[in-house]
């Protein structure tokens, strides 16, 4: 079905459809690029771009949400690979010193930190699993298609992240019980 | 722990620990929509410049070689007409020119006699 705003290049995607799902991509956008703002509304625009162009074409196999998720990890693995690497880095050692500061007090949001650190700590693809799905309200198969495997292989990547994730969490309300 | 449970906690930390408040969306998509417009003209620019050149090269390519092809034909003519002069042969120094088929080889006066030196 072709909306009134279809895009010239794109016929089954129309602008409002991306409008409503604009502050979910920023969301993919900035973890994709080590939550650098300014780094992920370029990275945002240029994937509206290869969908305004055309370049990127959505023909109705998955969802729209799939498809523009999909775009923005494609553009984010080529062309700002290493610029995201380059933000990972600065966080990393910028976040250093904060972790300290930060323990004095905000027990709460030392806390989530813990929890984000464990997701952070996972292997690169059940991390964006865990997103995907626990995040971004994903299913299984919708996430497997944006990172570009097989739903079996997603499954796998689901399952142990789960795991792992299950193991770190008991843990830190043991510790929580115990202080 | 429950999938709704996990997933709770890790929105909450994921809020927490990086804030996600999303630049407006019409200010990313008229800078798409600029960028999309600035490489397409881009995009056209370059397809005539190259479409032009290739003209270009092809019409010289055609017009140097022609060129060539035809300065060594009309070369060549023109100096085999200048050079080279054709006449027909003639019976002017026979006897009996214009009226006469010679058969046979006709005889010339010659000498033995030498003088001074010379052959008569």
């Amino acid at each position: 079905m072709r909306e009134h705003d279809a895009l010239e290049h794109n016929p089954q995607v129309s602008r409002k459809a991306l409008e409503a799902l604009h502050s979910q991509l920023f969301g993919w956008a900035l973890s994709r690029c080590g939550f650098d703002h300014a780094t992920a509304e370029d990275l945002m625009q240029q994937a509206y771009v290869e969908v305004l162009s055309g370049r990127a074409r959505f023909d109705n196999k998955s969802t729209l949400k799939t498809f523009v998720f999909g775009v923005v990890q494609n553009l984010a693995r080529s062309r700002f690979r290493r610029l995201a690497v380059h933000m990972r880095l600065i966080k990393t050692y910028a976040n250093a010193p904060v972790d300290e500061v930060t323990n004095d007090g905000h027990e709460d949001h030392h806390e989530q930190r813990r929890i984000w650190q464990a997701v952070e700590s996972l292997p690169r693809r059940q991390r964006d699993i865990t997103e995907l799905v626990f995040c971004r309200d994903m299913t299984i198969e919708e996430a497997s298609a944006v990172m570009g495997v097989s739903l079996g292989s997603g499954r796998v990547h689901y399952d142990r992240a789960k795991k792992a994730l299950a193991r770190v969490l008991a843990g830190l309300q043991t510790k929580e019980t115990l202080t | 722990m429950s999938d709704k449970n996990t997933r709770e906690k890790l929105q909450k930390a994921l809020a927490a620990v990086h804030a996600e408040t999303p630049p407006a969306f019409a200010e990313v998509w008229a800078a798409a929509e600029r960028q999309n417009k600035t490489s397409r003209k881009r995009y056209a620019g370059f397809v005539a410049i190259a479409a032009a050149v290739a003209i270009g090269v092809t019409a010289f390519g055609l017009w140097s070689t022609n060129e060539v092809e035809m300065t060594d034909e009309f070369l060549i003519a023109d100096a085999l007409m200048n050079s080279t002069q054709w006449s027909a042969p003639s019976d002017l120094l026979m006897p009996e020119h214009q009226f006469d088929i010679y058969q046979d080889i006709p005889l010339l006066m010659e000498s033995t006699e030498l003088q001074e030196g010379s052959l008569l």
